[in-house]
């Protein structure tokens, strides 16, 4: 007969076997070989304190009272693990790019990392765990009790005992150290360890009340179709309810995301766990029926259902499966207990004592000290408190049947979360007052219509309150919302306080206005795949890199955080231990701090450094509306292919530049040797004649030697005119302005004319009293194209009566002065070319000129800014010469 | 140098990996939809019946999970590309 005294010692034995495993665990993975450790089957076997004690002795209690319903706590979670390529993947993205310490900090930094919601959310986990760590505390005593059904055993006692030795346990390995992933690897082990131990028990009573006392499938089929569960049918409202229930329970009970996405190092395991995990749930489950058939069959009448999975075994005397199948219930509540206890404890740390011991001064940032003691700390007191409040809900809740109904309570409970959860890392609207609001009246309905009517009747709220509604109002009936009567309380409870809490949640993101962090990291979650460096949330700040380093010394540990700056120095390209303070920088500090403290602490913590946030302009047009982003894509691809074809247009008139200036430049060449050597021939011809001629005549002589000296002048004059040319081309000139009139400079330039050309020749006509506009000019230059242009008329011009009309006008802010012959013109194609150098339309040699007159008078006008053109259309040669006025230039 | 015909194997291949992600979404709603049919069952239906074809059908999903997501696991390789720990099969 197994004594109390035994299952005392093979209990101590396997805790300390635990220990044992948990111990190696860490020391292995500090030597950096923690890969096993890692594999996708541990992981998947940690996801099992999804079933806990609840599970190995309550599915068969639930089985016997309500049938095959049981099973839907496993089918909810089973749907969610199939879903994971669309939603867990995302969840452990999200997880570990934002370094997520908890399913609060998660729903706190989605929503602008507010303190707030990490709070509210906080709450609703303590409140929705502390029965339920209750509940196992239960599961575990009573399991003792069956042994000793002759000793009285201080139930209270051992409660308290098994309370203390979780405790220690959770602090030794789950606060062993403030890691920066969250990750306790000794942790994992042993509840991967205890969730082998829980189903190899579990399959080996069912197995042997299959094969043992029913004596087969087909007679266990018989069996239950024989017992009073086969009274059951589906009732399709709590069926769905309680499918969806457990899935979002699945999703949110912190120790289910703890595991889920916080121990999580590699998102392939999800693709193992997403069937190892309903397989093992399949297991878990195979047998309950079973169970429950041949208890309800051989058990006395009055026997607790909740136990036949223990007192099966010891009717049939297995005392050795009766032992084992009791180490199965107890590691199934020890281990929900120690995850559910450092998620809990995590969370309070971060998001309750850390805000406040930061605002209360204690903490600021700057101050020196050693943070991680005040976090150890907090965690460390955190798993006590959480341990102690569910010790003390089992002690004043009296462990009755009350208890029983817990888990489906808590379910509803942390299912809360799901909407500002679900919604916040899939839609980017959603905003931190619509999931405030959601999270807090959803909380509050479930207090009201489920948490505190499960005490009993005329316990919290009286029969009277039940009956017609507090202070007689009979749509607030706890169990009848709304005049919503004759629902099944639970489902009840389910319907109104999600249906309300999406409600406010959609209606209050849709009418509030998120901050611009806000949205920050709205994008950066919903759109995770494609942000996976994170969005930033820092602008430039004139913040010392050594005052950030005393801070993340006293966070992560003077180890890391000085690795990490010198990491980070090291690829700004710097050496030592102080990197540059970048955006970027500051926004990986943050996150690495967020592993350690939360993220809204961590926010916190550097924006008393910093001196607050600055979401960059920029920051935000990336997280615009994926409309916004595209068509902003496309107009920058657009304008960029613009600029390119601009830049090939460039390029290519530049290059037909090039070629024409250098097709010029040969010309210009070929055109000055030309000219120079035209002259040069005749000098030395006519001086030849001359050194030869001794018997020449006076006359003779005369003669050659004017004609030496005319083709000498001639030179002078090309080689000033080409030398003018490149002064004027170069920019070099210096230009006198002073105040003129048109009339003024006309009347210069036509003297000089006068004073060499033979009289008569060229009829010039004016039209003085038009002529006194004023001007602000260099007028010996302005002569200087003047004399050009009406000599030019006076070599060219081939009318019999040569004549010249000059007309001055005012045309806007400039004067145009035309000098309109009545020749025969300029023919069209050659108008273009008139102004180039050396362009000569007819081989008037007779003219004197090098060709160089209109092309000097072009860059002289362009000096003075103004311009010189061929006027078509005047019934001659025309050239209009315009001149800015003297006003405009004075403006300028 | 290899075949032209490779690329028309690549885009095959790409091609039915997409469509195994389709499938990977569309699961869960499969197994909705077989969890719920239950419900649909008559007041003739036993206990021990509904248990066998809910057992069968989470079977089945389970089959069809490990075969999509055994697939869909070498997707997050080329994605995530941080997995250099542990080795993987070529």
């Amino acid at each position: 007969m197994l004594t109390f005294n035994l299952l005392v010692a093979v209990c101590a034995a396997y805790v300390g076997f635990l220990f044992l495993v948990a111990f190696a665990a860490e020391k292995r993975a500090r030597r950096g070989r923690a890969a096993w450790l890692r594999s996708p089957l541990v992981y998947t076997l940690a996801l099992s304190i999804y079933c806990t004690g609840w599970t190995f002795y309550g599915a068969v209690g639930y089985a016997a009272r309500s049938g095959l319903e049981f099973v839907t706590i496993y089918l909810g979670p089973t749907v969610i693990m199939i879903a994971w390529w669309a939603l867990l993947r995302k969840l452990v993205r999200i997880g570990r790019t934002q370094r997520v310490t908890s399913i609060a900090d998660l729903v706190s930094s989605r929503y602008g990392k507010s303190t707030a919601l990490g709070v509210l959310v906080t709450l609703l986990c303590i409140v929705g765990t502390t029965p339920y760590i209750a509940l196992q505390l239960q599961s575990v005593t009573l399991a003792f009790a069956v042994f000793s059904p002759t000793e009285a055993v201080d139930m209270n006692g051992t409660a308290l005992w098994v309370a203390l030795g979780l405790a220690l346990f959770t602090i030794v390995f789950g606060t062993r150290n403030l890691d920066v992933n969250e990750r306790h690897h000794g942790v994992v082990i042993a509840i991967a360890v205890e969730a082998v131990v829980k189903i190899v028990a579990l399959v080996a009573v069912g197995a042997f009340v299959v094969w043992s006392v029913a004596g087969g499938t087909g007679d266990i089929l018989r069996m239950i179709e024989a017992s009073p569960i086969a009274e059951y049918r589906v009732q399709p409202e709590r069926w769905v309810t309680l499918t969806f229930l457990a899935g979002a329970a699945f999703l949110c009970l912190p120790r289910m995301f703890h595991v889920l996405v916080v121990e999580n190092s590699d998102e392939r395991h999800l693709a193992t766990a997403a069937w190892a995990f309903p397989l093992y749930l399949l297991l878990i489950s195979l047998f309950v029926i079973p169970i429950a058939v041949a208890g309800l069959a051989v058990m006395p009448e009055g026997a607790n259902p909740d136990l036949f999975v223990l007192t099966v075994p010891l009717e049939f005397d297995r005392e050795g499966l009766a032992m084992l199948s009791f180490l199965g219930g107890f590691s199934s509540a020890t281990s929900m207990v120690i995850v559910a206890a450092i998620a809990l404890s995590t969370m309070v740390s971060n998001h309750i004592v850390l805000p406040i011991w930061l605002s209360a001064g204690q903490g600021g940032a700057t101050v020196s000290g050693d943070v991680r003691n005040v976090v150890l700390l907090a965690r460390r007191m955190s798993i006590a408190v959480v341990l102690g409040l569910g010790y003390l809900y089992y002690r004043f809740s009296g462990g009755g049947e009350a208890l029983a109904a817990m888990g489906l309570i808590a379910f509803v409970g942390v299912a809360q979360i799901l909407p500002a959860l679900i919604g916040g890392i899939f839609w980017r609207g959603a905003t931190r007052i619509g999931a405030g609001l959601g999270v807090s009246i959803g909380f509050a309905v479930w207090i009201y219509t489920l948490f505190l009517p499960s005490f009993g009747v005329g316990d919290v709220l009286s029969a009277a309150t039940f009956e017609a509604g507090p202070y007689g109002l009979a749509l607030l009936r706890p169990q009848a919302l709304f005049g919503l009567d004759g629902m099944d309380p639970l489902v009840h409870a389910v319907f109104w306080s999600l249906a309300l809490n999406t409600g406010a949640f959609v209606l209050g993101s849709l009418l509030s206005f998120p901050h611009p962090l806000e949205r920050l990291q709205g994008a950066t979650f919903v759109n995770i795949y494609r942000y996976s460096d994170s969005a930033r949330g820092w602008g430039r700040s004139f913040v010392e890199a050594e005052d950030l380093l005393v801070m993340a010394q006293r966070i992560i540990g003077p180890m890391e955080a000085q690795a990490l700056f010198v990491s980070v120095a090291a690829e700004q390209g710097k050496e030592g231990y102080l990197p540059d303070v970048t955006p970027e920088f500051l926004e990986r500090l943050e996150r690495e701090l967020s592993g350690s403290v939360g993220a809204a602490t961590a926010h916190a913590m550097l924006g008393q450094i910093t001196g607050g946030v600055t979401v960059s302009v920029e920051d935000l047009m990336r997280v615009a509306d994926e409309t916004a982003q595209m068509m902003e894509y496309s107009s920058q691809l657009e304008a960029k292919s613009e600029e390119l074809q601009r830049t090939a247009r460039q390029l290519r008139e530049a290059n037909a530049k090039l070629t024409t200036l250098s097709i010029q430049k040969d010309a210009f060449l070929s055109q000055i040797s030309h000219e120079l050597r035209t002259p040069m021939t005749s000098i030395r011809a006519f001086s030849e004649i001359l050194m030869d001629g001794d018997q020449m005549n006076r006359a003779d002589r005369r003669k050659y030697s004017t004609i030496i000296h005319d083709e000498t002048l001639r030179l002078t004059r090309l080689l000033d005119d080409l030398l003018d040319l490149s002064v004027l081309e170069n920019g070099q000139v210096t230009l006198n302005e002073a105040p003129a009139t048109v009339g003024a400079v006309l009347d210069r330039a036509l003297a000089a004319i006068e004073s060499r050309a033979e009289p008569g020749s060229l009829k010039i006509r004016r039209e003085r009293a038009r002529e006194d506009l004023p001007i602000y000019t260099d007028a010996d230059r302005l002569a200087q194209v003047f004399i050009n242009i009406v000599s030019n008329a006076q070599k060219y011009c081939d009318a019999e009566a040569p004549e010249l009309r000059i007309a001055v006008q005012e045309i806007g802010g400039s004067v145009a002065v035309d000098f309109i012959d009545n020749g025969s013109g300029i023919p069209k194609a050659s108008q273009a070319l008139i102004f180039e150098k050396f362009a000569r339309l007819t081989d008037q040699r007779a003219a004197g000129g090098a060709g160089l007159g209109l092309a000097i008078c072009r860059e002289i006008m362009l000096r003075l800014g103004g311009s010189v053109d061929y006027l078509p259309g005047q019934g001659g040669a025309a050239f209009r010469v315009t001149l800015p006025r003297a006003e405009a230039m004075a403006a300028q | 140098m290899s075949a032209p015909r490779e690329p028309v194997f690549l885009a095959r291949e790409t091609y039915r990996h997409r469509r195994l992600r389709d499938a990977a979404r569309f699961l869960p709603f499969l197994a909705v939809f077989v969890f719920f049919i239950p419900m649909l069952f008559g007041p003739e239906a036993g206990t021990a019946m509904t248990k066998v074809f809910l057992f069968f059908a989470w079977l089945t999903l389970i089959i069809v999970s490990f075969l999509v997501s055994r697939r869909l696991a070498t997707d997050i390789d080329v994605q995530q590309g941080d997995g250099a720990d542990d080795g993987q099969p070529g």
